[in-house]
């Protein structure tokens, strides 16, 4: 009996083709199955009819407002952030580098308690707050907060790498064209990273509407105020598990829609040194 | 005029440069890679400030470390061609040409009078609609001298601007820098490594060796003279 090293060339090829097939079809099944799952659990029927829910409407509602505004900050703060970061050296600039990706590495649950720790009621800052009646903890706002500080630094990396990477002879060019730094910002630097920025963004808005660790530490979890999508799956499992999973299927669909975005999007040229 | 008496300490060696280029004339910087020549070229546009020193165009200062004098790049009106031509990918040719104009608010119909001149001086009217992306290098170059000209400068800067032209275009290229740079009245400054562009279109030439002033004289004394530099 001849040693499988000693077989033929072609047998040891069909071997390694088999091995691959199986490692592949192993990786695909295993992430692919569960998502499967979800969607052959309940019948279309079912599916559409509790989409009218109202505890399934108002999670949506709550859900997709927070994520845009949260967003909204995030693209608003984080764009000329991410600008002066890259272009300019300043001291400690090495923490404030670590800093921002520090909320990919912290479990959402610790960030969440840590907001609270600062903002909550008796809060390092909250308590200060309280005395002019502004509460932070609980409310809707507290869910945006949240959200940010979870979400941000997909785009923040995301700009900084691009802002870093362009050729800063264009913005030299324009310069010398007499143009001010801010049209040169508007008209050269935005546009030639337009599509890695929404791609940044795509995936913050996607961190920020899955959020559930921080939020529900920091935000809680009632229904129309606090209780996003992911909160509302929570409790769904525990009572009505057909909302739960509807709920989880509408995630499932807008992740995918947010994974095709990115991948258009990348697939585009951008114009670097 | 162009007046430039600098100073600065770059990493290897101090640069010092003092030289004086007349309206309409065209002086040709040379000098080996890391002479200092694009250190000049960026001091006068402003992309870099000089230790000490003064620069001086027409009798308005850019800078001068006595007065404390620094004019933002923005205001110093110079029409800079670079080695890496940076036409903007996302904009048509017309765009790239009306960008500096645009930047100075000027009127529509000056604009467009303006692109469609340069577009023709370049030979290049038929890429007007075309992105600055999907051009070949040559064309970057024509489009980046249309739109370095287009502004009207006070001054031409020309950082190696004719490596991606062919020998056709280079000439053609050449001969309508000459033209536009005897008729706006201004000075120019050319950096080049190759002989043949010192001779093909310089009024003189200024060599650098190690951030100072090697040779200075006519193209075709630069043989005569002993000069031995890459070709």
């Amino acid at each position: 009996m001849t040693r499988w090293f000693l077989q033929p060339e072609n047998s040891r090829r069909t071997l390694a083709v088999i091995g691959a097939a199986f490692l592949i079809i192993l990786v695909t099944f295993y992430l692919a199955l569960p998502v499967a799952a979800l969607f052959f659990r309940i019948t279309p029927e079912l599916f559409f009819s509790s989409l009218s829910d109202p505890e399934v409407q108002s999670a949506l509602r709550l859900s997709l407002i927070t994520s845009v505004i949260s967003l909204g900050i995030v693209i608003i703060v984080g764009t000329p952030f991410a600008y002066f970061h890259s272009r300019t050296a300043y001291p400690g600039k090495m923490i404030v580098d670590t800093l921002i990706d520090l909320p990919l590495v912290l479990p959402p649950a610790v960030a969440g308690v840590a907001l609270l720790v600062l903002y909550g009621r008796v809060g390092f800052i909250g308590r200060y707050l309280n005395l002019f009646g502004i509460t932070l903890a609980f409310t809707t706002l507290a869910v945006i907060m949240a959200q940010i500080f979870v979400a941000s630094p997909f785009y923040l990396r995301q700009a900084k790498s691009l802002f870093e990477q362009l050729d800063p002879a264009y913005e030299h060019t324009a310069r010398t064209l007499g143009a001010s730094p801010l049209r040169i910002f508007a008209t050269i630097t935005i546009p030639l990273t337009a599509s890695g920025l929404v791609s940044g963004a795509v995936m913050t808005f996607g961190r920020a509407l899955g959020e559930f660790g921080a939020t529900i530490m920091f935000a809680g979890n009632l229904p129309g105020v606090t209780q996003t999508m992911p909160l509302a799956v929570y409790v769904g499992m525990e009572g009505n598990f057909i909302v739960g999973i509807t709920i989880s299927i509408l995630l499932v669909l807008i992740s995918f829609a947010i994974m095709i975005a990115v991948r258009i999007l990348a697939s585009r040229e951008v114009p670097l040194a | 005029m162009l007046e430039i008496d600098i100073h600065k300490q770059l990493r290897d060696f101090p640069l010092n440069v003092n030289f004086q280029v007349k309206s309409g004339e065209i002086l040709v910087l040379m000098g080996e890679n890391g002479s200092g020549k694009s250190t000049v070229l960026n001091s006068i546009s402003g992309l870099v400030t000089p230790d000490t020193g003064l620069i001086r165009l027409q009798g308005t200062s850019f800078f001068n470390s006595e007065k404390a004098v620094d004019k933002p790049v923005e205001d110093r009106n110079i029409g800079y061609v670079l080695q890496n031509p940076s036409v903007f990918p996302h904009i048509t040719v017309r765009e790239n040409i009306a960008y500096g104009l645009k930047a100075r608010h000027q009127p529509k119909d000056l604009v467009d009078s303006r692109v469609n001149h340069w577009l023709r001086v370049m030979d290049i009217e038929g890429l007007a609609r075309v992105k600055g992306g999907k051009l070949s290098g040559g064309q970057k170059q024509k489009v980046a001298f249309a739109r370095a000209l287009a502004i009207e400068p006070g001054l031409l800067m020309l950082d190696e601007p004719f490596t991606a032209l062919d020998t056709e275009s280079r000439q053609y290229v050449q001969e309508a820098v000459r033209t536009s740079v005897s008729d706006l009245q201004i000075p120019c400054l050319v950096v080049t490594h190759r002989v043949a562009d010192a001779l093909g279109m310089g009024d003189r030439v200024y060599i650098l060796h190690q951030g100072f002033n090697r040779w200075e004289g006519r193209p075709s004394d630069i043989a005569a003279a002993g000069m031995h530099l890459p070709t």
